[in-house]
């Protein structure tokens, strides 16, 4: 009878432990409150929301500013299917990788002569034949 | 990037008609090939819709591997999905009616509800984290740019060494679809290609669905203890969730023995090696499992073939179809274009690193300490729930027996790879352990959910007999 008693509510109370102590110190709360910003944001924002899905090239702004530099320079240049980078960018994984998905399908080849570089690294190609300069990175042609 | 046209330009269809033409066009690719493998018998829509689509999903990625160009594809896709949707409409019409929707309109409705919710998140945040970026979303956009998915494309070019291109391409194929009928690449919309691929396990796991604080527990932790994993363009979330659904789907198979639920647990663990790499470890694992419990069991089970030869060989052809992209990726594809080693993982160098580090011994113990400090939650919970089962009944359920072997299994290759790994550890670690632990996290849970149902009948079968002895 003791035993049937405590089956009796067995089930439920693990259940309850179990939801109780999950919801607490798992992720599932912190999910559902941000399911619920993203979709406050999609249903009052609707229309910013529904441009940024559909318009070409939108979100590259997550992109560090020396890639959307890049970017712009490769734009403007649509004669250069591959580029160098310099080993300053080369040996930096962040700035080479967000470089190489970033301007995709462009390639970064390491025998090409259009060289990236970071601006500060200009001298050191002083007499090499300078296309464009951003703010922080410039091409040069290497030859 | 220049914007191609599958769609004439300045049509853009609202986000909502364009997932559920998506989503309709799968339902008919994978209506053929379902009923190759299921023998039509009455089953709820609820239940067949996941197969459905999970075939679906498959096929497609199948025509892309087969084909390679993304507009030949395109069109045999769609060829395939009207004869699909005209052969499921027939069906319909012949008096299948009673088939379908038969019950569980609620779950349906919930479990789109849950999913669209995770949709907005998809396509709010643009393409950050590093595996959305650098790797799957890197693929896609290779393989949307290139047209097609083959040599050119450029996946065994040196300058994208870095992002793993041996990893599986399904949700990339997807992704790289998606923008090809938009015409254009952008950060957001590629993400959309999640939602097909989380449809699936929501609709499975909302099947289980009872007014009881176990199914509470195991919706709060597939999908939403995943978090940003769902969203944010990592797989490993969506691995371990189809893991969890696939031993729960064989744990509801061992009970009631209902053929959909083996063929779905089966096509859930072909399904893994699709999404990533150590969804080939956790194929073997599956089936090691379901072998194992059926020696245990010993008992022939029900899921016998037809005896027709044609209804057998139907049945042949679309298991093969479902077998066919983790063949054609790994054995052919991969080996054929050079891209079969992976940046750091088990590389040349993978034995003497993992002698040299056994031999050290201080780096297992740091690994094994990782590993479990992931796991603080489920591992408290399932040594709970299994000293509350041990004080109800003798040993453990059988459906535990899948979950636990994998689980440990699963743990081994992980410690191993670790040990391998061509990369400092800690660093490595750091970055990693959250993730991959999860497919551990899944078994533990998975666990915990079978002791809260056998809890729970055990409850109302009291429950009864107290009503008895009161009467």
């Amino acid at each position: 009878m003791k035993l049937e008693a405590r089956r009796l509510h067995l089930g439920s109370s693990a259940g309850i432990v179990c939801c109780v102590v999950f919801l607490l110190f798992s992720n599932a709360i912190n999910t559902l409150a941000e399911l619920k910003i993203h979709f406050n944001m999609g249903s009052t924002k609707l229309r910013a929301f529904d441009r940024h899905v559909f318009l070409p090239n939108s979100g590259v702004d997550v992109l560090p500013a020396e890639v959307l530099e890049i970017r712009a320079i490769l734009y403007e240049h649509p004669e250069i299917a591959e580029f160098n980078l310099s080993k300053r960018l080369q040996n930096d994984p962040y700035l080479y990788q967000r470089t190489v998905e970033g301007v995709w399908p462009r390639v970064f080849v390491a025998s090409s002569a259009f060289l990236f570089l970071i601006t500060d690294e200009l001298p050191e190609y002083a007499g090499k034949k300078l296309i464009t300069r951003g703010e922080k990175t410039a091409l040069v042609f290497i030859d | 990037m220049p914007a191609k046209n599958l769609l004439p330009e300045g049509r853009r269809p609202p986000l909502f008609l364009l997932i559920s033409i998506v989503t309709i066009l799968l339902f008919g690719l994978g209506w053929l090939v379902a009923t190759l493998i299921l023998p039509v018998r009455e089953y709820d829509f609820f239940e067949l819709f996941p197969f459905v689509l999970l075939c679906g999903i498959t096929v497609d990625y199948v025509v892309v591997l087969t084909v390679q160009s993304m507009a030949l594809a395109f069109k045999i896709v769609i060829a395939l999905a009207v004869i699909g949707l005209i052969s499921f409409a027939k069906k319909i019409f012949k008096g299948g009616k009673k088939l379908f929707f038969a019950r569980s309109f609620w779950a349906f409705f919930w479990a789109i509800f849950i999913v669209l919710f995770f949709a907005v998140a998809m396509v709010a945040e643009p393409l950050i984290d590093w595996d959305a970026r650098s790797i799957w979303f890197l693929h896609a956009k290779m393989i949307y740019a290139a047209e097609a998915l083959c040599y050119d494309t450029g996946l065994a070019h040196p300058s994208v060494y870095f992002s793993h291109p041996g990893y599986p391409k399904l949700v990339p194929v997807i992704a790289a679809q998606l923008a090809s009928f938009m015409g254009y690449w952008n950060e957001y919309l590629p993400k959309l290609s999640l939602f097909f691929v989380l449809l699936p396990p929501v609709f499975w796991l909302l099947s289980f669905a009872r007014k009881s604080w176990s199914f509470v527990f195991l919706l709060s932790a597939f999908p939403f203890a995943l978090h940003r994993l769902m969203w944010n363009g990592y797989m490993d979330g969506y691995l371990a969730i189809y893991l969890a659904v696939a031993m729960l789907l064989f744990g509801r198979f061992i009970q009631s023995w209902r053929s959909l639920d083996f063929v779905s647990c089966v096509a859930c663990f072909l399904f893994l090696p699709n999404l990533k790499r150590e969804g080939l470890l956790l194929l073997f694992l599956g089936f090691l499992a379901i072998v194992m419990t059926g020696v245990l069991l010993k008992k022939r089970h029900r899921l016998r073939m037809d005896e027709n030869f044609s209804i057998q060989m139907r049945q042949v052809c679309g298991w093969l179809l479902l077998v066919a992209p983790t063949l054609l990726w790994y054995v052919f594809y991969t080996n054929a274009w050079g891209i079969t080693k992976d940046a750091g993982i088990l590389g040349d160098n993978g034995l003497s690193l993992f002698m040299s580090r056994i031999n050290d011994g201080e780096t297992l113990k740091l690994i094994v300490a990782n590993i479990f400090s992931q796991l603080h939650l489920p591992v408290l919970l399932a040594a709970l729930m299994i000293v509350l089962l041990l004080a109800v009944r003798r040993g453990l359920l059988i459906e535990h027996l899948a979950p636990l072997l994998i689980g440990s299994l699963y743990a081994i290759g992980l410690v191993i790879t670790y040990l391998a790994l061509d990369f400092e550890i800690n660093w490595a670690m750091a970055n990693s352990t959250n993730r991959t632990t999860l497919m551990l996290a899944a078994c533990l849970i998975v666990s915990v959910f079978w002791v809260l149902l056998y809890l729970e009948r055990l409850e109302v079968i009291a429950g009864r007999r107290s009503v008895r002895q009161a009467i």
